[in-house]
């Protein structure tokens, strides 16, 4: 148990430290960023309390000392020194490596380890007084104070477990005002009192800042083995208001019995008492809360919990292979003749459909998740280049998969860099331009048919299609003599090795970051775009498919291989036979009545011929309309998608694969692209 | 599995490959399979033979055979695919390789590892980690990661006759 | 004379029909030559008188319608007159035309002198015609009746007188016709009468000299036949004539040569008769002898064969026995091929079976490999569980070898049964061959046994073939002894002819009284000579001995 529990706080102290690495990264950008700092503070704290408990000491110690530094800075609301980030980042890389078991008391790291301690102490010594409460505008106000109860009863076999309570009850009193009742009531006789078992419970009052969240963390290893109800008094802090009587009165009490249902009790009572000695809220308070909710975007919802993400792809995956297998059962179920089966296939259906949607949903994000982040980028970019820059959101609803969005996330923040960087011109130069002296950035995001397009939108003085070329042919990157569309010629700043910037700055300018936008993009099979107005702006379009990962597809066979097109993709389906091919032209079929230029499917991905009953299906895209024809037709499926992995890159017509109920693999093909590919091809044929 | 990764391991896995015995280091190896049904993926390589289902991952799979510039022979009773985890542009990807058969798992120390012949330019031997004695065969230790890197058709009867000179 | 009697009595006759012939032929010339006297007399003399006559007649008929035309003046009276004129003119120039034909030169010239005085006349009728018909007129009458009283007269007068003439020279013919006849008959008489007496007188002489010559020859026939018919060969014949009597003694001098030589033969040959009748008896006994012993060797043979045939019956039954031997052996092997094949499919199930252990063998080596690959990346923690892996891939290892070799086992007894079953299956039809061909040889034997029982039916049949030999040897003997006597008798009757040598008659008589008695073996009938000796079958030899062959044995 203390095996499995020590695994568990090692998976957890890893994630911890990635999350403190990548808190201490953005810090770096922007060392004035409190929340950063908060974040890197409850991260350290997490980690010291939890290393101490699991005999890590040298973690613990070292966390401990720069936790007193951001704290310092925290409560000073000073911007993060660089050399207590470089510090801090260190630690991390030692952390890791204390982490690993075989290498913790060899000399080399023991004598790393004393350094770091030393430097960490000097650079706590050496740590700037506290400021005057300088200008930090997005400091947030002061956190609305709440009191809480607490109701902790640990399982019997805790102790056992490697747990103290005494250590958790500890953590609380660091939150802020902390009263604890135990309950002795379970207290055996003292010959019969096993020093292994705890027999006590606790109520705990607790007056704190910190959010709902935050107090759960410190049980978090024990939350197994332990009953916990944790119920708001009310705001303020309710445990100065309450007088000592009323407090030994409720310990006494609480000495002899408590149970959840007395807890519940005990609250109902002290929330009397407290109305009593504290009727109504302050309304100061109550209007910052108020505020507070309002402009902050719902970050965290009440009902919400957190779920780790490969918790979600597990789901995720579990539910794609329940479709699959549904399918093979309403297949079966078909093919079965049985009224009975066919009813309950049915049904299963039916839930396994909204399974699928229901986990869909789960796993889809809106857009505006990122929006924090931009915000503050672009607040904190705009501050340092002293640019005046409003940031606009629209569509922020917009729903992608959660894996999209992560990889998404880095793509904006390098376009808006850029943005503000080589877009946005300073106050002054705008003024002298006569436009609006406040540079506009909009970011837009909408769905179109299967695409999700996200738009960032500046009115900058966009980019000059003449200066992009020639920079290209400066840089060796096109020929000179080279004819390219204004489009093209846009789009070669997405190229690698680009940059126009004169100037190498410290946000951008290094030539790198478009180029990986478009290589991020593509990965994610996605398009981009650019187009601009010299003078007013320029327009950066992102193209996104959908990124459903189950799709209603036609399952259809070419050779031996089973292709899956998308449903929203397919007009219709006709039978074709060898006869009807042979008086064709100009690769048309007349089908309907109507010419419709034809694909052999067969022809051009199994080099073999057609099958005498083969079918057309036609697809439409939104520019073109084509019929491909195929062996046979299965009819439709729900494709799981899956992807086809960097292996298969350049097979960009087949957006993955998906597995059949029979476990082989079926094709899925990306009509969009298949279109791309064999135009392509039949042009360098002409 | 990324932490054990950086561990050194001297246990490897060895296999054929025509009439040569190759070895692979067991952290690359995920695990061993029998051969599914591969879906083909149309336009592409040859030596890509296509994708399975490996447990509710598409997992693309690729003819060593042919990878390695041997001739193609049909698949039989003995033919495995090596499921490796191997690095490609710092990420871990994962790959089957479709090898003649399986041998064994063996202990060795890196240090018997004799080093590939550094015979100048003329064959390249990046793809040869070494060669080591288990028992009375020879076993060409392999770089999976920049074999499966590699895009290009490795000529490794070259590469094999480079390390044995 | 070398005539023979025949030539002779030719001769005679020749003459006497030769003499007749003559005496026809004058007879017949003579009445021919009066034959053809009277025919000329009849056909032209009396014609010429006929005709003549008729003419005149004519002549004056158309003188009166002459004078008839002159007479009347009626014209149709005239028209009639002249007409009927005209056609008796024609028919009276006719005749005329006639007699002048069938005369002869004097007689034509009177019809000449006719025809003249005629025309004339017809002339002066003409005149008158003219005259009393074409004018008719009462002056033209006269004149007409002058020149008919006239030269119309006349004229018709003087041919009257030349037809009368001619009938006045016909009578004459045939008085001298008459005359003629008379002679010839008288010559013809005469000549007849003479032949008569020549023919007479050749008759008599060549009678007599025929009757002379036979009768001697005759007499010296009768004189020879006479001897013969005493017995006497010996006479000599005497002839000298040379005609066919003659030769009638030549043959009967022959016929009496060659009696003699037949008497003589006859009697040598009733001599041999009698020694080879002897000779005979003797053979019969013999035969009768050779009759018993092969009786006995029948016998022997009847019993070898009896003995044969049960042989032949015990091979039936081998054979049989041996035939339900084989059919047990074929169904034997039938079962033990299913049995085989039974096997054969057993083995493949295990086959199939172990195939499956392999299976399990291979997929359990993966799985062991997959355990290791998972141990040694483990680690140190790893150790003991790759420890276990590799026991257990060696176990999956050795299984799957164990498999595979039991697999190996398997298809190469599969493969043995399997042939095993194959020639369990060729051995069946051999089998069954050999069953057939017992039952061929029980049904051969079969056929043996019953040809054994024909042989032994044959075998009576000799038997009572061999009796019946017996029989006819005795038989036989008696019959020498009869032909013997017989030959005696012969010899007896031709000693009656006188042939010249007495001595050979004698020399058989000699030999004549001796009697032979010639034994004679009786069979009983099946062959088996009776021994009279055993009393059980002396019975039996005493009822056979009733039978008709004692008879014969009792004359004896």
């Amino acid at each position: 148990m203390i095996e499995h529990l020590k695994q568990k706080y090692l998976e957890e102290a890893h994630d911890l430290l990635l999350e403190l690495e990548k808190t201490l990264l953005l810090l770096e950008e922007n060392p004035a960023d409190s929340e950063g700092v908060e974040v890197a503070f409850r991260v350290m704290h997490t980690l010291k309390g939890s290393s101490g408990m699991f005999g890590y000491q040298q973690v613990s110690e070292l966390v401990h000392l720069l936790e007193n530094g951001y704290d310092t800075i925290r409560t000073n609301k000073q911007a993060v020194p660089l050399s207590l980030l470089e510090l801090s980042l260190e630690s991390v890389d030692h952390i890791r490596l204390l982490l690993t078991e075989d290498t913790t008391n060899t000399p080399a790291t023991e004598g790393a380890h004393r350094l770091l301690l030393k430097r960490a102490a000097e650079l706590l010594y050496e740590m700037p007084a506290p400021e005057d409460e300088r200008a930090m505008p997005a400091a947030p106000a002061g956190k609305s104070l709440r009191t809480w109860a607490i109701f902790f009863a640990p399982q019997q076999d805790m102790l056992k477990n490697g747990s103290n309570p005494l250590y958790l009850l500890e953590e609380l009193a660091g939150f802020g005002g902390f009263r604890s009742f135990s309950c002795t009531g379970q207290l055996p006789p003292l010959t019969e009192l096993d020093v292994q078992q705890c027999y006590l419970s606790w109520m705990l009052l607790l007056a704190t800042e910190a959010p709902e969240g935050d107090i759960r963390d410190v049980f978090m290893f024990v939350e197994e083995l332990c009953q916990l109800q944790l119920e708001p008094l009310g705001e303020g802090d309710l445990l100065a208001d309450l007088k000592e009587e009323q407090l030994t009165a409720l310990a006494d009490k609480i000495a002899l019995a408590l149970d959840k249902e007395s807890f519940a009790a005990y609250v109902r009572e002290l929330k009397t008492t407290t109305a009593q000695v504290k009727p109504v809220v302050s309304p100061e308070t109550a209007q910052e809360t108020t505020a507070q909710l309002a402009s902050g975007v719902k970050e965290k919802s009440v009902t919400s919990i957190r779920v780790a993400s490969d918790k979600l792809d597990d789901l995720m995956n579990l539910v794609s292979e329940l479709v699959a297998n549904q399918e093979r059962l309403s297949l079966l179920a078909e093919l079965s003749m049985m009224p009975e089966l066919a009813g309950v296939a049915e049904e299963i259906e039916k839930i396994t459909r909204q399974l699928r949607d229901k986990t869909f949903d789960i796993c889809l994000v809106p857009i505006g998740s990122l929006l924090t982040r931009f915000k503050r980028l672009v607040r904190d970019l705009s501050q340092e280049l002293g640019k005046n820059i409003a940031f606009e959101a629209e569509g922020m609803d917009t729903e992608l998969d959660k894996n999209v969005i992560d990889s998404l996330s880095d793509c904006l923040v390098h376009i808006l860099r850029n943005c503000i960087d080589h877009g946005l011109e300073a106050e002054a130069e705008r003024i002298a331009k006569g436009k609006n002296p406040q540079g506009t950035i909009l970011l837009k995001a909408f769905n179109s048919g299967t695409n999700v397009v996200i738009e960032i939108k500046d009115d900058g003085r966009g980019i000059s299609s003449e200066k992009v070329r020639n920079k290209a042919v400066e840089k060796g990157l096109i020929r000179p003599d080279q004819v390219l569309t204004e489009k093209e010629s846009l789009e070669l700043i997405l190229m690698p090795g680009f940059s126009t910037a004169q100037s190498i700055t410290s946000v951008s300018g290094r030539g790198v970051g478009l180029d990986v936008v478009k290589k991020k993009i593509k990965e994610l099979r996605g398009e981009v775009s650019i187009a601009s107005k010299v003078g007013q702006g320029a327009t950066i379009t992102i193209a996104l498919p959908l990124t459903i990962s189950i799709i209603d597809g036609l399952l259809v066979r070419v050779a031996d291989t089973d292709y899956v097109l998308p449903l929203s993709f397919v007009e219709k389906s006709y039978s074709v036979t060898p006869a009807d091919l042979l008086n064709t032209k100009n690769n048309q079929l007349i089908l309907d009545g109507e010419p419709v230029i034809y694909f052999n499917l067969a022809e051009a991905f199994s080099a073999g011929s057609l099958s005498n009953n083969a079918f057309g299906v036609v697809i439409h895209t939104g520019t073109m309309r084509m019929a491909l024809l195929v062996d046979e037709i299965i009819g439709e499926y729900q494709a799981v998608l899956k992807p086809l992995g960097k292996f298969y890159q350049e097979q960009d017509f087949l957006s993955g694969g998906s597995l059949m109920g029979d476990g082989t693999v079926a094709l899925v093909l990306d009509p969009q692209k298949l279109i791309q590919e064999i135009t392509k091809n039949r042009t360098i044929d002409i | 599995m990324s932490k054990v990764a950086e561990q050194t391991i001297n246990s490897f896995l060895s296999f054929k490959l025509d009439r040569e015995t190759f070895g692979v280091n067991v952290n690359k190896v995920i695990e061993i399979l029998e051969v599914p049904h591969i879906t083909k993926i149309p336009k592409s390589p040859a030596f890509m033979r296509g994708v399975i289902n490996l447990r509710g991952t598409v997992l693309p799979v690729v003819d060593a055979r042919l990878k390695f510039g041997l001739k193609e022979i049909a698949d039989s009773v003995n033919t495995c695919i090596i499921v490796f985890n191997i690095q490609v542009a710092k990420e871990q990807v994962m790959v089957g390789a479709l090898v003649d058969a399986v041998q064994e798992v063996f202990d060795m120390d890196e240090s018997q590892l004799m080093p590939p012949p550094s015979i100048g330019g003329k064959f390249r031997t990046d793809f040869i980690r070494g060669m080591a004695r288990n028992e009375d065969d020879f076993v060409m230790m392999l770089d999976v990661d920049k074999i499966f890197a590699s895009e290009e058709i490795i000529n490794l009867q070259q590469e094999v006759e480079a390390v044995k000179a | 004379m070398k005539l023979t009697i025949k030539a002779r009595l030719i001769v005679a006759f020749v003459l006497l029909v030769s003499i007749a012939g003559t005496m026809y032929y004058l007879g017949t010339a003579n009445t021919e030559t009066l034959n053809s006297r009277l025919g000329t007399i009849i056909d032209l003399n009396v014609r010429r008188m006929n005709l003549a006559g008729k003419i005149a007649e004519g002549v004056q008929l158309l003188t009166k319608r002459e004078k008839d035309m002159i007479l009347t003046r009626e014209a149709d009276r005239l028209d009639y007159l002249v007409e009927e004129f005209e056609k008796n003119q024609k028919i009276l120039e006719s005749r005329t035309e006639e007699l002048r034909s069938i005369s002869d030169e004097a007689g034509v010239e009177i019809v000449d002198d006719f025809s003249n005085s005629w025309e004339s006349y017809i002339k002066e009728y003409k005149k008158i015609k003219n005259l009393a018909v074409t004018i008719n007129n009462d002056s033209t009458k006269v004149a007409a009746a002058l020149i008919s009283r006239s030269t119309a007269r006349e004229n018709a007068r003087a041919a009257i007188e030349s037809i009368n003439k001619i009938v006045k020279k016909n009578e004459a013919a045939l008085v001298t016709a008459n005359e003629e006849a008379d002679v010839l008959y008288e010559s013809g008489k005469n000549n007849m009468l003479i032949l008569l007496v020549i023919s007479v007188l050749v008759a008599i002489g060549v009678s007599t000299w025929i009757i002379v010559s036979i009768s001697s020859s005759i007499a010296k026939a009768k004189e020879a036949l006479k001897a013969v018919s005493e017995g006497n060969l010996t006479y000599e014949v005497d002839n000298s004539s040379k005609d066919e009597i003659g030769e009638l003694l030549d043959f009967l001098k022959n016929t009496v040569e060659k009696l003699k030589e037949v008497i003589g033969s006859v009697t040598t040959a009733a001599d041999n008769i009698a020694s080879a009748s002897q000779q005979m008896s003797g053979s019969s006994q013999q035969m009768s002898e050779g009759a018993t012993e092969q009786a006995a060797s029948a016998e022997e043979v009847s019993s070898s064969m009896e003995e044969m045939a049960a042989n032949i019956q015990q091979n039936t039954d081998n054979a049989q026995q041996t035939e339900k031997i084989a059919l047990q052996a074929a169904e034997d092997i039938q079962e033990g091929s299913r049995s085989v094949n039974q096997t054969v499919d057993s083995m493949k199930k295990i086959a199939e079976k172990i195939t499956i252990i392999g299976e399990i063998a291979r997929q359990t080596n993966l799985l062991a490999l997959n355990a290791a690959v998972e141990a040694a990346r483990a680690g140190e923690h790893g150790k003991g569980f790759a420890v276990v892996a590799a026991e257990v891939r060696r176990l999956a290892e050795r299984s799957q070898l164990a498999a595979n070799e039991i697999n190996e086992l398997s298809s190469s007894s599969v493969a043995i049964a399997d042939k095993s079953g194959k020639l369990l299956e060729q051995i069946v039809p051999n089998i069954q061959k050999t069953a057939r061909l017992v039952q061929e040889i029980t049904a051969a034997s079969l056929e043996q046994n019953a040809g054994a029982e024909q042989v032994n039916g044959a075998i009576q049949q000799l038997n009572q073939v061999i009796q019946q030999n017996a029989a006819s040897a005795e038989e036989m003997a008696s019959g020498s002894e009869e032909l013997s006597s017989q030959a005696d008798q012969l010899k007896d009757t031709v000693s009656f002819f006188n042939i010249g040598h007495q001595s050979q008659f004698s020399q058989s008589r000699s030999n004549k009284r001796k009697k032979q008695h010639v034994p004679v073996v009786h069979l009983n009938g099946n062959g088996v000579p009776k021994k009279a000796t055993t009393a059980k079958t002396g019975l039996q030899l005493e009822l056979n001995g009733h039978d008709s062959m004692d008879s014969d044995f009792e004359r004896f």
